[in-house]
């Protein structure tokens, strides 16, 4: 499409962001193509207790939802965080990045990508500790997500136990 | 409400904080910021001080493009003079960056609709300058307006033709030039070789257009082409009168039954305004008439000459816009009228040429009364306190949009975009103004609410949605104390209803406990007791020996992951004992029987219910056999999850997508006898709009296939292949395509059928609040799938819509057939 045909003065919400799948086989231009096709999305932010429930609701506030597969924890098999909408149609992915992207769910923004589609395995987090990445390294306490990032909960957890041996020595009366 | 953030910070709806400095001043007004355009006097003097040469060429653009963008803001003194030094600007540099200058043109007119009057002042500045360039720029527009007539886009047709109306007044094109594309929009109203006019849908939207267009080209013409603008008011009079007349009972798209009939039909509406406007001498005072400083400039330019306009001719009915009214939801000074209407008018065209980005447009929304002359419209977010700003006594931005918003959400037939659309708008609105907008919606949503049992009930269900996911972006805070009142109201009253409806949709999207600490103690009746969780049917305590015998080696093998076949040999091996009963109904006892756990297997979630039905699909599709088998699967399906709606609707959804159950076993199951008395109930509509909708995304999916299968085959490559069409698979796909074709009509016959003879009967509703819901739905049902129900109207007319039936029930359907034709 000539350039003229795609510019606005006020950028489009359903056009692809910077997300990329780190896993992708593909070239960039085929991620492109994937997308412009596409009717999953890429769903982020979400807290560790929301349930597929919660998200057909809000989610099919944009179209027909066709499944949706959450996201878990690679070693516990339970919500990690994200998961994938997938739409009858690309419309509805779109029309969800416009209209469903950036607004709440259990008090959480949500955040959507448009995506290639899912593929087995790509439900499981990535993260060290079975979650996802960003859980690894998070050094905000999270409630909604399990509290605070793994790294910083195993300084937490030694800082803690450290206190409670200093406790422990400490002569009691 | 706490204001006090308010009052110390920048004034609110200013625009980005850009725009102010610290103490909330005009940072452009002070002359260390001015631009170099901006200098007094006319003068490219400015641009080599402000833009060094050796800037790279993008940079350039960049900043043309943003110049062009923001000239004109604001009413402010100085916009003659940014005006004329932009036009000098680009008029010096256009031939450089044509392509820069002109997109970004075509696309402030398009995305800025209410700055109409600044671009097309600066449009006309170029054309005095140079009328080459002037004669490209409206060129170019007048092949954006054709290409938008193609595609039936009327949002952008509107904005476009306001534009050519005012472009008439910097001398660009002469008034002849857009006489003669109104009268294109007329051509096909008025009646082949007579001089009466036809009304038909498709001639709402064009004597829409040519409405709207007169109220920004009845200035221009009035002067120079008066008979023209007395003969175009004429017939578009001529045609409403017309409209009215033929319309005048059908209350099918009335949104609130207690408002004026005038207020239904936005065109007789419109039709009051032109003639306000005409009798003051089509001033319009709403907006500064930036054109009005460069007369003179203008005396002398050269007018273009655009070719003729036609109108789409294999458009498809649906395609074209349905004129629907502002509802009124607020108070307003009725001499107010027309500014009130051209100001809407703005509002609604910008919430529609922005709909692809809800947050921007929040933030331009927020800005179009900077453009307003001084005394037409107050905001609250300038007065000291919000009571101060009385919507009775003068108009209140802020409500204005408050209304269009709302208008929009309740349009009728069907609403323009997703209702999440509007929802997610106003979610912006208000992130954008924390301290106003909140009571602005609630002081909308609770005058609506005191009209509910006026409204449409489609209208009634729209709002609810709107409620409940606005209000979870929000931690759930609302004013339920004022509506405690209702507790006490009768089930099935609308307000009663309307409230029970947005709590179950709260609940939805959080949890119930969440929305339990939320309510009142005066509201707690109003949200079930416990949490929702399945029904299980076959609980030791009430069975007998042998069914629990059953029930328990079912249990087990399901839970071991036994296969269907298994199921299948254990029930077999158990009712074939139970002699005292017939074939039959073991078999049902059967069915219900593997229903109840399969179900139960996937209670636990979506995702466990998709697993468990795809792991049993064979015993399912083999005890789904016959109509009523299929009818029993899925009130075993309604009784499992009589409590956990979504479940319910879900699990049907999925019943179907894996063809254990037809769409005609849907509508049996909504229609069944035992919801009469529950006809206010939601999800009853929500899964049959569900599974219609569901049929019409099979066709349209088969559909595409089709046309993808026509097209000769290409290599794997994607390049060369043996050019020829599968044509086994063609016919195939045309098969199934017919077969779904059929299907669609048979489900919209069939539920039409099944509303009929329920309404047209003593025992199909409960009382007369049971007929109203049931009557309302009726409604909505024939007016969402119009286009269907005309393709099926030979049908319909002989075996539903019989001389038999009530003329009531007949109304209906001729008043929807008549906003189709």
């Amino acid at each position: 499409m000539p350039e003229t045909e795609t510019f606005t003065i006020v950028p489009r919400l359903d056009r692809p962001s910077t997300y990329k799948d780190h896993q992708y086989q593909g070239t960039q231009s085929q991620w492109q193509t994937d997308l412009q096709k596409s009717s999953t999305l890429y769903v982020g932010n979400l807290s560790f207790y929301t349930t597929e429930e919660q998200l057909y609701e809000i989610f099919s506030k944009a179209g027909e939802v066709k499944r949706i597969i959450m996201g878990l924890d690679r070693h516990q098999k339970t919500p990690c965080g994200f998961c994938f909408v997938e739409y009858y149609t690309h419309e509805s992915a779109l029309e969800c990045m416009k209209y469903v992207n950036g607004t709440k769910l259990d008090d959480r923004v949500i955040r959507t990508d448009l995506d290639p589609g899912f593929k087995e395995g790509r439900q499981f987090g990535r993260g060290k500790s079975g979650g996802q990445v960003r859980d690894e390294y998070r050094q905000e306490y999270d409630e909604g997500r399990g509290g605070w990032g793994h790294i910083r909960a195993k300084q937490e957890g030694d800082a803690s136990s450290q206190q409670d041996d200093d406790m422990a020595d400490t002569p009691q009366d | 409400m706490d204001f006090s953030g308010r009052l110390g910070g920048r004034p609110r709806g200013r625009g980005p904080r850009g725009d102010v400095d610290e103490f909330g001043r005009d940072r452009r007004s002070r002359p260390h910021n001015r631009k170099p355009y901006e200098r007094p006097g006319r003068g490219g003097r400015g641009h080599s001080a402000g833009i060094p040469i050796q800037d790279e060429s993008r940079d350039i653009e960049k900043r043309l493009s943003s110049l062009i963008i923001k000239v004109g803001d604001k009413n402010l003194p100085t916009m003659q003079n940014n005006l004329d030094a932009l036009s000098v600007v680009l008029e010096k540099d256009y031939v450089k960056h044509e392509a820069t200058v002109m997109k970004t043109i075509r696309q402030c007119i398009l995305e800025l609709p209410w700055k109409v009057s600044v671009y097309t002042t600066l449009v006309g500045l170029l054309n005095a300058k140079n009328s080459e360039t002037g004669k490209r720029v409206v060129a170019m527009m007048h092949g954006v307006l054709k290409k938008n007539l193609e595609a039936g886009d009327w949002a952008s047709v509107k904005v476009l033709m306001r534009f050519f109306a005012l472009l008439v007044n910097t001398n660009a094109i002469a008034p002849g030039t857009l006489v003669a594309m109104l009268d294109a929009f007329l051509q096909p109203v008025i009646e082949a070789g007579g001089s009466g006019v036809v009304v038909s849908a498709r001639n709402n939207c064009f004597v829409y257009i040519v409405m709207s267009t007169l109220l920004w080209a009845g200035g221009a013409l009035k002067e120079t082409a008066a008979a023209d603008l007395e003969r175009i008011s004429a017939i578009v009079g001529k045609y409403v009168e017309q409209l009215s007349e033929s319309s005048k009972n059908n209350t099918i798209t009335t949104v609130l039954h207690d408002a004026p009939a005038n207020g239904t039909n936005v065109l007789p509406y419109l039709l009051d305004v032109l003639q306000a406007m005409a009798s003051s001498n089509w001033e319009v005072s709403i907006v500064v008439a930036a054109y009005e400083p460069f007369l003179n400039d203008f005396s002398s330019a050269t007018s273009h000459e655009l070719p003729l306009l036609e109108m789409p001719v294999d458009l498809a009915p649906s395609k074209y816009y349905t004129p629907s009214q502002l509802v009124q939801l607020v108070p307003s000074p009725a001499e107010q009228a027309v500014n009130k209407y051209l100001l809407q008018d703005f509002i609604s065209d910008t919430v529609m040429q922005l709909e692809g980005n809800r947050k921007d447009c929040a933030k331009y929304l927020m800005q179009i009364h900077e453009l307003c002359n001084e005394g037409v419209v107050t905001t609250i977010t300038s007065q000291a306190s919000p009571d101060e700003a009385d919507p009775q006594s003068a108009l209140v931005f802020e409500y204005l949009v408050s209304e269009v918003l709302f208008s929009f959400l309740l349009q009728l037939p069907t609403g323009l975009y997703r209702e999440m659309y509007y929802t997610s708008l106003a979610i912006e609105l208000r992130k954008a103004e924390p301290q106003i907008y909140p009571a602005v919606f609630s002081t909308t949503v609770e005058n609506v609410f005191e009209r509910l049992v006026n409204m449409d009930v489609e209208c009634l269900n729209r709002l609810s949605n709107w409620l409940a996911v606005y209000i979870s972006n929000f931690g759930f805070q609302w004013d339920w104390d004022k509506w405690e009142a209702v507790a006490e109201d009768e089930a099935g009253t609308p307000k009663r209803c309307f409230l029970e409806e947005t709590l179950l949709k709260i609940i939805r999207l959080s949890y119930l406990d969440r929305v339990k600490q939320l309510l009142p103690e005066s509201c707690q009746t109003l949200i079930p007791a416990r949490v929702p969780t399945q029904n299980f049917k076959f609980t030791v305590q009430a069975m007998d020996e042998r069914t629990r015998a059953v029930s328990v080696a079912v249990g087990v093998c399901l839970k071991n992951k036994g296969t269907a076949d298994q199921a299948l040999a254990i029930l077999d091996e158990h009712y074939t004992q139970w002699t005292d009963v017939d074939d039959a109904a073991r078999r049902s006892l059967a069915r219900e029987m593997l229903v109840e756990h399969v179900l139960l297997l996937g209670s636990k979630t979506f995702s466990h219910m998709l697993s468990a039905i795809e792991r049993f699909l064979p015993a399912l599709q083999k005890f789904g056999d016959t109509a009523e088998a299929k009818l029993q699967i899925a009130k075993v399906t309604e009784d499992f999850w009589l409590r956990n709606h979504q479940f319910f609707a879900i699990t049907i959804d999925k019943l179907f997508n894996y063809r254990v159950i037809d769409p005609s076993t849907i509508v049996e199951l909504v229609f069944d006898a035992s919801h009469v008395g529950k006809w206010h109930r939601f999800h009853y509509w929500e899964i049959l709009q569900n599974t219609v909708n569901k049929v019409n995304i099979r066709i349209a999916q088969l559909q595409d296939r089709l046309e993808a299968a026509r097209q000769p085959a290409a290599g794997d490559d994607g390049l060369a292949g043996d050019g020829m069409v599968d044509t086994e698979a063609v016919g195939q796909i045309e098969a199934s395509l017919a077969q779904m074709v059929q299907e669609q009509r048979d489900v919209v016959v069939l539920a039409i059928q099944r509303f009929v003879q329920l309404l047209g009967s003593e025992q199909g509703t409960a009382s007369a609040v049971d007929r109203a819901w049931l009557m309302g739905r009726f409604k909505e049902f024939v007016r969402s799938y119009r286009y269907q129900v005309a393709e099926a109207a030979t049908t319909l007319e002989n075996i539903v819509f019989t001389p038999d039936v009530s003329d009531e029930l007949r109304q209906v359907y001729t008043d929807v057939r008549a906003i189709t034709l």
